[in-house]
């Protein structure tokens, strides 16, 4: 059961006051390593798990959290972005005080690549006008399934300035840098973008792009920084709350009180967008899009079941996830992730990819290790991610080898 | 010595995927489109091994699969079909393994990988 769950099905509880009242930040870069999949469109709405969008998970969390209170910083406003978060997430009532706001970060001179910094520092005071104890910042680029209710828990339970959610060790996954604590979980060190310091590694932990704040702290803060440009969350605000507060690290744990290693991939490069993606379709992903406790929401189009008819071969789909309304006649598809409405035609195969929104594969073509968007298609006969070097002739192919096909002009 | 395949394959695409795979692993790899392409070639390629596609055009799978054999008994053949219905033909129990196709040629690697160092050892 979902802290949220519990707020509704037990009533108050300790920390029901400070999550109802906490406002979670939401921030994203403008995904350059996503190129060519964020050419079009915002990071935050780059399709994901084939129904989804990158965004509805940091959203799902925070519902599933209880955490009803939700700003969007965005580096431009996005008309995909405005649709997809009206059209899918009107649950959040501003009758209730729920809210679910875009805003815009600035612009991106100085400062970190989310312009979290600046947008934090200035929203302390409105925050404060919100009646918000805590602050929770969330990095929007990471698929996880993260429990912020916990967080927000141990935050106050602590009675925290900041507390940063971490990985159980800093491993190779650092790209929020690490963080130094002692045996108390408390901060002894921030360090962004370097490895733990020798001898430190036992106690170093990796930050999952979630952290809290306590609003008192970032007012102070507010006016010691309020003529400086170009604030940078990790390198000025995190070290200096830091420095000067309460700070600890916070890493989920089990009902038995051992930490847990929660799903968490930092979705920054198209290679890490593949294993994402390649993550979901096992026999028991780390991350199910299965799980009725922890529902992963999304805006959904009304389109018909999907189909999968026999051709000049068997219609087959293995170890895949398959959006509605496709269409698989005669083909073969293994390990791949399908959006709506995609059509996958006689004679072909379609193994480890992910087809976007209404792409469409000619008849005996072959498709391997691929990111095809949205209304992408491929000529029948036709191969791709079998001759690396027309491949690159073509198109983007990733270090990983993850070849990216393009929008296409059917894309919706 | 390099060992040599023959892949049969009408669909180009796959046929494609299935030699350059198997090129990467090092192998010399020869083609044909149809079962009577690869009856003839049988006779001046000398493979070590047929990967062999069951819906051809013309001759099928099956049938030219019982004349490879007929012509080189020991051949082994590897069926690579997306049906798996030809694995319930008596005709199809002759072959040496049976791969349902696939893009991830990995099953096909190891098959083609297991029977040869097996026939090395024979």
């Amino acid at each position: 059961m979902s802290l949220g769950q519990k707020v509704l099905a037990e009533g108050p509880h300790e920390w029901r006051g400070l999550q109802v009242g906490a406002v979670a930040l939401v921030f994203s870069d403008a995904g350059a390593g996503l190129y060519p999949l964020t050419r079009h469109r915002d990071k935050l709405t780059v399709p994901f798990g084939g129904e989804y969008r990158m965004i509805d998970f940091a959203l799902s969390n925070c519902l599933n959290s209880g955490l009803r209170r939700i700003r969007v910083f965005v580096r431009a406003r996005s008309l995909e972005l405005d649709r997809h978060l009206q059209m899918g997430w009107k649950v959040l009532s501003g009758e209730l005080g729920d809210f679910l706001e875009v805003v815009s970060a600035g612009d991106d001179s100085g400062g970190d690549a989310y312009g979290a910094g600046a947008a934090l520092l200035s929203c302390a005071r409105p925050a404060a006008a919100d009646d918000a104890e805590a602050i929770c910042v969330l990095i929007g680029d990471q698929i996880c399934r993260v429990d912020y209710g916990e967080l927000l828990a141990s935050h106050s339970k602590r009675d925290a300035d900041l507390t940063v959610a971490c990985l159980g060790k800093a491993g190779p996954r650092a790209p929020f840098g690490t963080v130094e604590v002692d045996d108390d979980g408390r901060l002894r060190g921030v360090a962004s973008a370097h490895p733990p310091r020798d001898g430190a590694a036992g106690k170093a932990r990796a930050p999952m792009g979630a952290y809290v704040f306590a609003s008192r702290a970032l007012e102070r803060l507010a006016d010691e920084f309020a003529h400086r440009d170009g604030l940078d969350l990790f390198k000025d605000v995190i070290p200096a709350v830091a420095r000067r507060g309460r700070a600890f690290a916070w890493t989920p744990v089990d009902p038995s009180g051992g930490e847990v290693e929660p799903y968490w991939c930092d979705v920054r490069t198209i290679d890490a967008y593949y294993q994402a993606s390649a993550d979901l379709v096992g026999d028991s992903p780390a991350l199910d899009l299965h799980d009725a406790a922890w529902p992963m929401r999304t805006y959904r189009e009304q389109r018909p079941p999907t189909k999968i008819v026999s051709g000049s071969a068997p219609g087959e789909a293995e170890r895949s996830l398959i959006g509605a309304g496709c269409l698989i006649r005669g083909a073969r598809v293994e390990g791949s992730v399908l959006f709506p409405r995609v059509r996958v035609n006689d004679g072909s195969l379609v193994s480890d990819s992910v087809l976007m929104n209404g792409v469409t594969i000619g008849e005996g073509a072959v498709v391997r290790r691929a990111v095809m968007d949205e209304g992408a298609s491929v000529a029948p006969g036709d191969t791709i991610g079998v001759d690396p070097d027309r491949d690159r002739r073509r198109f983007t192919v990733s270090p990983g080898g993850v070849v990216v096909v393009p929008r296409g002009p059917r894309a919706c | 010595m390099r060992r040599r395949i023959l892949v049969v394959d009408d669909v180009e695409p796959q046929r494609e995927l299935c030699a350059r795979e198997l090129r990467d692993e090092g192998y010399d790899v020869d083609v044909a489109v149809s079962g009577e392409e690869a009856v003839e070639l049988l006779r001046v390629a000398e493979p070590d091994l047929v990967v062999l596609d069951m819906r051809l055009p013309g001759m099928s799978g099956l049938e030219a699969l019982g004349r490879m054999l007929h012509s080189h008994p020991g051949l082994p053949v590897i069926i690579n079909s997306a049906y798996g219905s030809y694995k319930d033909s008596f005709m199809a129990w002759a072959a040496t393994a049976y791969v349902v196709k696939s893009g991830d040629t990995t099953e096909l690697k190891e098959a083609v990988r297991r029977i040869l160092a097996e026939r090395r050892t024979a």
